[in-house]
């Protein structure tokens, strides 16, 4: 509470005071007095002021245009507006920061205030932020920092007022996209189509011979009677079009990467914006000409659905789905949670400060300089031998190191047992001689009576070093040390893991780390995490998503109807080995007569896969201008670069080859044909006369 | 309003110089300038000579780099400069209960309180209020901006108030002292070191109530969470070591099966 300001300033009076008192000297007793009442008063009042902080009120409301809104929508602009009331005692100088959701871009205004908060007087600003990609945008609340005017007593605090508002995708009016416009003057249902196959509409198809069992009202009277024959009318099929779009969300989908950019100049940061974007694309494209459209969204878990429906109900309930899980984050196990302490403890220091409070919080000096948390979970691998026959490697010596930072209790333990048995040892050999009058030889004994001691002194003498070694170079795992466990404590009080889950997080690290990557998650906190395994191998494939979406395009198709459109918006480059279930459930589909468009999200930045040979000659030259505009990277980042766009070239050809046998359409989701190929495949299901796939 | 229209920030230099300029900065110089004037005045009084210049040169180059160790500088060669002085002189009298502070005495309280205040207020103007943010070190210029006092937010009242409020401490101080000269020491010890005892127990007395009853409120005020982190950390500390030994064995335990699981 005090600064660095107010403690020199105290130390001053103190010793004026005392040279005052001890000299004696009556000016300086009285200026040494004058100054520390004063510096009390000060004290007193800010500590009688500080409720007022605390107990804060915010009213935040976010407003477009016109009026205040609940929801936002992505790539548009909007005012944040905020009133802190104080209903306590005027309070301290006051500086209040406002915390800028990631989701969203802060563009103009200010987001701190500075004042006087007083029951009369509210603090009031405003500020303008810009919607990125679809998502949630949460606002956690207002920092606020307190100091008198001298600068001698800070207090810090964070005035929690969660606020989680939806960012609803983009909603634009595409071009190509089918007139909602009746061709025929006919007034049908809303999302009924005309089918140019015999059925029970109301629109003439054809006429025929009367077959026995045809009803009567069916008969063309005046034609039989031309005819001398009887004739019967058929009529066309009315039917619904409907679409069903199965949205990946699985973990391939979040990785976060380059930046692509979008209508409105959204930058996309993963493959799933652009996959919402398309999916509510098409979304507003059928919603607009009354079409029935349902969503399916699935990851390696399950999926989510919303049944086929149509109206504006439907398309917002559409579109929250949509932003929740535009708003989905990487969620991995068996991940060092190294990776994400510094992250994770910056934040709680900022937002949550009352929780890492030593009062409430604490690590004691001592724990992380004698002891060490041991971290089972993350067994380190040292192999001696291999430093012996390599020599030491930086890797080796490191973990070296940390297993002695992490056993450091144990190594006591030893020290302690170590001085027990020595200790005993040579008292029970006397005793054996002395009383029991046992023949001890005169070599053991005096072996143990030397060796013993000279044992133990060497264990502690060692165990000794060990500590001073640990202590001159394990400054970092200390400070580690103090990071987890007070962030093992937050999420084992947050997640109700209390009174046995700091303990628990303490040992194990998947557990640590998966409710570390929960806690950002919740909290709307981008972070990346290592994209590679240890052996190389690619850990976000999420290979388990197929089965399950496989599951449900099978379960949509026994519960579909005729003219079903199944759209899969869904990344499976690189997993030929795993298809065999999604190709069986797509033969199904085709089967009964639906139609399937497959979508695949294409990385942002890399180079498009083309067919036509100048075009892809066109993109080449472009990777390359770009691999040249960039020439002062790396010669293997090039090559790396240039390796991967090949990569993802054939996984996508292969993909493409797989599919395409079956007749399934494959589209690549980064380039702008998607939204207006999927509405001419609408179009074509309600064109009259269409013939059957 | 059109982008040709928005106000283009300021560079940090330029900044800093309608800082120095503002009418806020320049009053509390002003006070600061005064105190230390009024502080030379005083120190001249008791014949001290040239030396009586020092605490003043010394707080305004202290005023004029925004030193924050200014007014312990300036307090800190005052205490050298009294001390020496009454060395020197062998004349400086023992105070007792008849000893009545002089005018100059009071004087010298009013400008080394009114410097201290004037200076302090500056820095939190010109430098920062808020002790600066460690993580924000790299970016100067802006979280120096980021932790200072607004020079807006200064007005009128807050000047009045602190040039009423030095004659104030000091009268205050001045009871304090009588006070003090009141009591009789005890247990036949010097009287200074019974006046050092008496002043240090009190100013300990009073921190230590105003800390206990300051504590009490934060306890009375805590948040659920924080109570159940305080819970879960008193159960932790004792049992630690028999929890770590279970928890160690329940891992070993799942890595065991998670094992067995992705070899078959």
């Amino acid at each position: 509470m005090l600064t660095s300001r107010a403690w020199w300033f105290l130390l001053t009076v103190l010793l004026i005071l005392s040279a005052g008192l001890l000299v004696p000297s009556l000016p300086l007793l009285l200026v040494g007095l004058t100054l520390l009442l004063w510096f009390g008063c000060q004290w007193l009042l800010f500590l009688l002021r500080l409720p007022a902080v605390r107990g804060l009120r915010i009213e935040r409301e976010v407003w477009d245009e016109k009026t205040a809104v609940a929801t936002l929508w992505a790539g548009q602009t909007f005012e944040v507006r905020i009133r802190l009331v104080n209903d306590w005692l005027p309070s301290s100088h006051v500086a209040a920061t406002d915390r800028v959701p990631f989701a969203v871009e802060h563009r103009d205004g200010l987001t701190t205030v500075q004042g006087t908060l007083s029951p009369r007087q509210p603090l009031e600003f405003s500020y303008r932020i810009r919607c990125g990609t679809a998502g949630l945008a949460r606002f956690e609340g207002v920092r606020i920092q307190t100091a008198d005017w001298q600068g001698f007593f800070y207090h810090a605090h964070f005035a929690h007022a969660v606020v989680v508002m939806r960012i609803l995708p983009v909603l634009t009016q595409r071009a190509g996209q089918p007139a909602s416009k009746k061709r025929q003057n006919l007034l049908m249902p809303p999302g009924i189509h005309r089918f140019h196959r015999p059925g029970s509409g109301s629109e003439l198809l054809d006429l025929r011979d009367y077959l026995p069992g045809d009803p009567p009202k069916t008969i063309a009277w005046k034609v039989s009677a031309r005819r001398d024959r009887l004739i019967t009318k058929e009529f066309e099929s009315e039917v619904p079009v409907r679409c069903t779009l199965f949205v990946d969300t699985s973990n391939s989908v979040r990785v976060p990467g380059m930046a692509g950019v979008g209508p409105r100049q959204i930058n996309y940061g993963k493959a799933l914006d652009r996959l919402v974007d398309l999916a509510a694309g098409i979304l507003q494209a059928s919603a607009n000409i009354r079409d029935l459209t349902g969503l399916c969204l699935f990851d390696e878990q399950g999926v989510t659905n919303i049944r086929p429906n149509r109206g504006g109900a439907h398309l917002t309930e559409c579109l929250r789905k949509l932003a929740e899980s535009s708003a989905l984050t990487l969620r991995l196990e068996r991940v060092n949670p190294n990776h994400l302490l510094p992250l994770a403890y910056s934040f709680v220091q900022e937002v949550y400060p009352e929780l890492l409070r030593p009062a409430v919080n604490a690590v004691p000096f001592w724990m992380t300089w004698l002891e060490g948390f041991s971290s089972y979970s993350r067994r380190l691998p040292l192999s001696l031998f291999e430093m012996l026959r390599r020599g030491k490697s930086e890797r080796s010596v490191g973990n070296l190191f940390e297993i002695l930072h992490r056993r450091k209790s144990e190594l006591r333990t030893l020290c302690w047992w170590s001085s027990f048995w020595t200790l005993l040892l040579p008292l029970v050999f006397l005793l054996a001689r002395v009383v029991f009058k046992a023949r001890v030889p005169d070599g053991l004994l005096a072996f143990v009576l030397f060796f013993c001691p000279l044992f133990s002194l060497l264990m502690w003498g060692g165990t000794s070093a060990a500590f001073a070694l640990d202590s001159l170079v394990g400054w970092r795992k200390r400070r580690r040390d103090r990071w987890r466990k007070q962030l093992a404590a937050i999420l084992s009080a947050r997640y109700g893991l209390a009174p046995g889950g700091l303990a628990a997080l303490l040992e194990d690290d998947d557990a640590f780390s998966l409710l570390l990557q929960r806690f950002l998650s919740e909290h709307q906190i981008p972070y990346s995490l290592p994209l590679y395994g240890p052996e190389g191998r690619y850990l976000f494939a999420a290979s388990e998503k197929v089965p399950v979406l496989a599951d449900a395009l099978v379960r949509a198709v026994g519960k579909g109807r005729d003219n079903e459109l199944f759209v899969l918006l869904v990344d499976l480059l690189e997993l030929d080995d795993c298809l065999e279930p999604l190709l069986r459930a797509v033969r199904v589909a085709l089967g009964r007569h639906h139609q399937v468009v497959l979508i695949c999200p294409w990385p942002p930045g890399l180079a498009l896969p083309t067919d036509n040979p100048a075009r892809r000659a066109t993109a080449t030259l472009a990777l390359h201008g770009h691999t040249a505009r960039s020439a002062s990277r790396a010669p293997q980042a090039i090559l790396w670069d240039q390796l991967t766009t090949r990569r993802f070239h054939l996984a996508y050809q292969r993909l493409r080859r797989t599919f395409t046998r079956l007749g399934v359409v494959v589209i690549c989701a980064a380039s702008d044909e998607p939204v207006p190929l999927i509405l001419s495949r609408l179009e074509r299901l309600r064109t009259p006369g269409r013939p059957r796939s | 309003m059109t982008k040709s229209q928005i106000p283009k920030p300021a560079s940090p230099a330029q900044a800093r110089q309608e800082l120095r300029s503002h009418p806020a900065v320049r009053n509390y110089t002003l006070v600061c300038l005064g105190a230390l004037f009024l502080l030379v005045v005083c120190l001249a009084d008791r014949g001290l000579g040239w030396w009586c210049l020092i605490p003043a040169l010394i707080g305004s180059v202290a005023l004029l780099l925004h030193w924050s160790l200014g007014p312990p500088m300036v307090i800190v060669s005052l205490t050298g400069l009294m001390l020496a002085s009454a060395r020197y002189r062998r004349s400086y009298p023992y105070w007792a209960r008849d000893q009545v502070p002089t005018l100059m005495d009071l004087l010298l309280c009013v400008a080394v309180l009114g410097y201290v205040m004037g200076h302090y207020r500056l820095l939190s103007l010109v430098r920062h209020i808020f002790p600066p943010d460690p993580r924000r070190m790299r970016d100067n210029a802006s979280a120096e901006s980021a932790n200072r006092r607004s020079a807006d937010q200064v007005n009128g009242r807050e000047l009045a108030l602190l040039v009423l409020a030095l004659p104030l401490w000091t009268v205050l101080s001045v009871v304090v002292w009588s006070w003090m000269m009141d009591s009789a020491p005890a247990l036949e010890m010097p009287v200074k070191v019974w006046r050092t005892l008496c002043v240090g127990w009190t100013a300990l007395t009073i921190l230590t109530a105003t800390a206990t009853v300051a504590g009490y409120l934060r306890w009375a005020t805590a948040t659920p969470e924080e109570s159940l982190l305080y819970l879960q950390d008193q159960l932790w500390r004792p049992t630690r070591r028999e929890q770590g030994s279970l928890n160690r064995w329940l891992v070993w335990a799942r890595l065991r099966a998670q094992r067995k699981k992705e070899n078959s």
